[in-house]
């Protein structure tokens, strides 16, 4: 961060740094992948327990309220303690929607398991036939007395198979435009009629899931915003979804993976003009936390920004940095598995496999460019009559 | 602007795009194009009389003392309007030369004044003693240069005037139509001129000015891109082939959509690397944003020529003179930035 830091901000990140060099369980550090929930909730709930699992949400929910420049000093310092991905549906997507949308008693109910690390959440939305094109979905819900009754597929559900709930996007209703008819609604995993299979990514992890909904019965207190009008409260919160999602913290990591593949080659067996390469890929880095905290302070005072370049930046950068691991990796980045170095980890192919994800979810690059280019840019929607 | 900036600055941003509008604008960049002048005695007045060229200085010198952010915000205003009078150099070199104590205080004043130029320039030193300065923008124009030799206990600036004896200017033009001046000083014309920095303490004070000037272009690269991407949206908008607008094609608003990300988020670091204008990361925050916004600035209107297709490769077109500037500022910096940025 290029940010002068305050007396108090510097101070907060020594205080981060001191407690995560002696809270990071040494096994965790530096994991490209999520551990499991047996092994990685327990630094969840430390986290939690510390006052920082929510550094976003308000201090009224129980979350940290901490500005965007205490946001950014944190993802530093857990990128460089090489602190390991916890899930995220709860803290970044289903509990600011509660907070926005939900009832006193839905708020009651889950957000305090939620900081706590106590109910994984996982997001219900993508269907076999319906990705980019979300409002196609088809899982049907059907209202009987005080419950709604569930049947359908979900799939490419992130942590599906470790959730204990589901936040679901499901059809009541088929006339008129397809956004209209969609319900949000709770669902408790433990319910009878649900089935789930894990999916294998190319990274090789089983970091998604399917989902099978027979005959679910949900009780319609657990459905948030009204029947039919789920498709508001699943955007009612898009802008602060958009901050998450297009954050500098995975920039941060690749970054840092970069730097101990550097730290590791001799200079002379890395390519030329890769060490210029790698001092413009740090100038995206700045230029993404740039954008970031400017996009993140305009969200805090209230003021319209666009934060939806965000993720289209956050991507590319990434993409661009992992790309350097593998060049300074030279032949080295054929090899399947990490490996460790010292303190460091060696890694030109799991973060890079894994990265692909980051342009596929939460609506594609190309969804993203047709969003911004029709409703930020003003271009004119193709097909739409003139 | 950034969601942070305050009212003194958002009042400068919209007096800077008052002017910059009023005395800018793909016109007045048309003619230097042609040959006109790129710098004009009654425009620098008018810009001094706004108080831009002490933006950077204290006020006890005579400025207005708001430092590397208001700079910044003049800057992105005049690349807007593709102002072509050196700007950027102008407040750079003031802001040295507040730091350069008495003997350099009436070429301040005057400058500050807007009654002269000062050019800035980095000399290399030949086998011969002979110093020569290359490339620098408008220095044709410039009553005064200040020019900076060695480094560290060597290092010295010293106050020139062009005319003298044992001085030789030559110009050049560069690609949009302003002029870029060599110099060439004999090691007896160095000798004569007054020393005005010198050693660690001013090869500091160079250096500050050197970010500023590095933050300015970056700033005016900002505005030119975004003015440059703005004349393609309107046209893309209206321009029709195959019975709709071209803008409802993918391709080309996928495009158009990675020219705001790359003009949305130069911006951001700009007005970062500008805040952090006197910290420990100042020089890497300066090199980082000029390197940025040259190449996007390069990118952007490179894009919008293509969105323009035939139309934009004509001269008549005010595309090319967003390319042409692009192509002409953002290349003042290259290599010396890039450099910074590795540590060299």
């Amino acid at each position: 961060m290029l940010r002068p830091e305050s007396a108090a901000d510097a101070a907060f990140r020594h205080e981060v740094r001191d407690w995560l060099a002696a809270h990071v369980p040494e096994a965790l550090r530096h994991k490209t992948f999520r551990p499991l929930p047996a092994e990685g909730m327990p630094w969840y709930r430390a986290l939690s327990q510390r006052g920082w699992i929510a550094p976003h949400w308000p201090r009224t929910h129980g979350g940290m309220g901490a500005s965007p420049v205490q946001q950014v000093i944190l993802m530093e310092e857990m990128a460089r303690a090489g602190t390991p991905d916890f899930p995220t549906q709860g803290l970044n997507h289903i509990g600011p929607m509660l907070i926005a949308r939900g009832t006193p008693a839905q708020q009651q109910r889950h957000l305090g398991p939620i900081l706590a690390g106590d109910a994984i959440w996982c997001q219900g939305y993508s269907e076999p036939g319906s990705g980019s094109d979300l409002a196609s979905l088809r899982t049907r819900a059907e209202v009987r007395g005080d419950t709604l009754v569930i049947n359908g597929h979900k799939i490419w559900t992130t942590w599906g198979h470790h959730a204990d709930w589901m936040f679901a996007l499901v059809r009541t209703a088929s006339s008129g435009k397809p956004q209209h008819g969609i319900t949000f609604v709770l669902i408790d995993m433990k319910t009878p009629g649900i089935r789930r299979r894990p999916i294998r990514t190319i990274a090789g992890d089983e970091e998604f899931a399917e989902v099978f909904l027979d005959e679910v019965m949900v009780p319609l207190e657990n459905v948030v915003g009204e029947i039919d009008k789920g498709w508001q409260v699943a955007t009612a919160v898009l802008s602060e979804e958009r901050l998450r999602i297009g954050a500098p913290a995975q920039a941060l990591r690749a970054l840092e993976r970069l730097r101990m593949m550097l730290r590791a080659t001799p200079a002379e067996r890395v390519p030329p003009g890769v060490h210029e390469a790698v001092a413009l890929a740090e100038v995206e880095v700045e230029t993404l936390v740039a954008a970031y905290l400017e996009a993140a302070e305009a969200a805090a005072q209230g003021l319209a920004a666009d934060s939806s370049y965000l993720k289209l930046l956050a991507t590319d950068t990434v993409h661009r940095l992992l790309e350097l691991v593998r060049q300074v990796a030279g032949p080295a980045a054929a090899l399947r598995d990490a490996t460790r170095h010292g303190a460091d980890l060696l890694d030109a192919t799991e973060m890079f496999l894994q990265a692909r994800r980051l342009g596929i979810y939460g609506g594609s690059s190309e969804v993203q460019r047709n969003i911004i280019a029709t409703r930020v840019l003003g271009l004119p929607v193709a097909g739409a009559k003139p | 602007m950034n969601a942070e900036a305050s009212a003194p600055l958002r009042m400068i941003a919209e007096s800077a795009a008052d002017f910059a509008a009023s005395h800018g604008g793909p016109g007045a960049a048309r003619r230097v194009h042609e040959g006109g002048p790129a710098w004009e005695a009654d425009a620098w007045k008018a810009i001094a009389g706004l108080g831009w060229l002490g933006i950077a200085v204290p006020e006890a010198a005579g400025g207005l003392e708001l430092g590397a952010p208001a700079l910044c915000v003049v800057a992105e205003e005049a690349g807007r309007a593709l102002l072509t009078p050196p700007l950027t150099a102008g407040m750079a070199a003031a802001a040295v030369l507040a730091e350069a104590g008495d003997a350099a205080a009436p070429t301040l004043q005057a400058l500050i004044e807007g009654t002269l130029h000062v050019a800035l320039a980095q000399a290399e030193r030949g086998a011969d003693g002979t110093r020569t300065a290359s490339l620098v923008p408008e220095g044709d124009a410039a009553a005064q240069w200040l020019v900076a030799s060695g480094q560290g206990a060597d290092f010295e600036a010293r106050g020139l005037d062009p005319a003298a004896l044992g001085i030789a200017l030559r110009v050049r033009h560069a690609v949009d139509g302003s002029r870029l001046a060599d110099l060439a000083i004999e090691p007896a014309a160095w000798a004569d001129a007054p020393c005005l920095l010198s050693g660690a303490v001013g090869e500091a004070a160079w250096a500050r000015g050197r970010q500023l000037a590095w933050l300015g272009d970056a700033a005016y690269l900002c505005g030119l891109m975004d003015a440059a991407l703005r004349l393609a949206l309107d046209y893309l908008r209206l321009r029709r082939q195959f019975g709709v607008p071209i803008g409802s094609f993918q391709a080309l608003q996928h495009r158009a959509t990675d020219c705001h990300v790359d003009v949305t988020a130069t911006r951001a670091l700009v007005h970062e690397a500008a805040r952090a204008a006197g910290t420990a990361r100042a020089a890497w925050a300066a090199a980082a944003a000029v390197q940025r916004a040259s190449a996007a600035a390069l990118r952007v209107t490179q894009e919008v020529v293509q969105f323009h297709g035939a139309i934009g490769f004509a001269d008549e077109h005010d595309a090319g003179l967003y390319l042409r500037r692009a192509m002409a500022v953002g290349a003042r910096h290259a290599g010396a930035a890039l450099a910074a940025l590795q540590g060299r």
